[in-house]
């Protein structure tokens, strides 16, 4: 048939990448449903259509409150002024996502409390939801507070550690938007621009958090 | 399929973010009411911040546990 628009069909673009392969099942036919003389051979081994494909492993730990939780951290570190010890420099980074984490706790919890139409969440229920979704504002940050903790025992000296911690949300967030674009099949420089776009983005959230 | 590790699971996870919130709020405790206005000089009140360290590490712990459980749920379905 063709195409309405009169545009040529476009080529197909590269299948997506997921986190793992699609994964399909076999069964077997059981020799009650051939019969002689019909033609249809016993156990016969048939592919079915693989199911839906697994969710990425990206879906799973770059929630946006994972993501929300190292712009957070990024922040703090853009908004220390100089001068300040590294070990307040960690701990402010601690307190922050913890911080933001009660906070966030509390407030799924009172949104998603109570009746909603024809459903009711108890307080357990409600408690076991927020702590689901609020655990990516604590994920977030791993990798900038351990930086910081290696510069506050001594493996890692103060200013590289401070730097490193402060480049490493930058370089999550560049991560996720290649990867992102990765999956769309992108080519490489529009994966490039897209990483710089988007640890751009983060680059401005994070100077606007450390401006509080 | 039995319902006694999930159950495990879910006391063990409950265990771990009742310890992660005392210890936040002993260390909050310790920063805010002990001596909220500390000289800059004055070393950081240990407790308090051992108390910080420690029960957020319980904390992540717990958060990376429930984000397992969550992944586990989805490979189920």
């Amino acid at each position: 048939m063709p195409c309405p628009t009169g545009l040529p069909p476009r080529a197909p673009r590269r299948l997506p990448r997921l986190g793992r392969p699609a994964r399909g099942w076999t069964a077997t036919i059981p020799p009650v449903a051939a019969q002689e003389g019909n033609g249809v051979p016993q156990n016969v081994s048939v592919s079915t259509p693989p199911s839906a494909p697994a969710t990425p492993l990206r879906y799973v730990i770059a929630t946006p409150e994972a993501i929300y939780g190292t712009i957070l951290v990024s922040g703090v570190l853009a908004g220390t002024q100089p001068g300040v010890p590294l070990t307040d420099v960690f701990f402010s980074g601690i307190l922050a996502s913890t911080a933001i984490w009660t906070a966030h706790v509390v407030a799924v919890t009172i949104a998603t409390h109570g009746v909603r139409g024809n459903s009711f969440s108890g307080v357990r229920a409600s408690i076991s939801l927020a702590l689901t979704h609020s655990s990516g504002i604590l994920v977030g940050p791993i990798v900038p507070i351990a930086l910081l903790a290696l510069g506050v025992v001594g493996v890692l000296p103060e200013t590289a550690s401070f730097a490193s911690a402060s480049v490493s949300g930058l370089v999550i967030l560049a991560g996720l938007g290649w990867l992102a674009l990765a999956e769309r099949g992108a080519k490489w420089y529009v994966r490039l621009l897209g990483a710089l776009l988007t640890a751009l983005a983060g680059l401005v959230a994070a100077i606007l958090k450390g401006l509080i | 399929m039995s319902h006694a590790p999930v159950a495990r699971l879910g006391r063990l996870l409950g265990t771990l973010y009742l310890v992660g919130a005392l210890g936040l709020l002993l260390s909050a405790f310790g920063y805010a009411v002990f001596d909220p206005a500390p000289s800059p000089d004055a070393p950081r009140h240990a407790l308090a911040s051992i108390a910080l360290v420690v029960s957020w590490a319980v904390l992540v712990a717990a958060a990376l546990l429930t984000i397992a459980r969550g992944r586990r749920a989805v490979d189920i379905d």
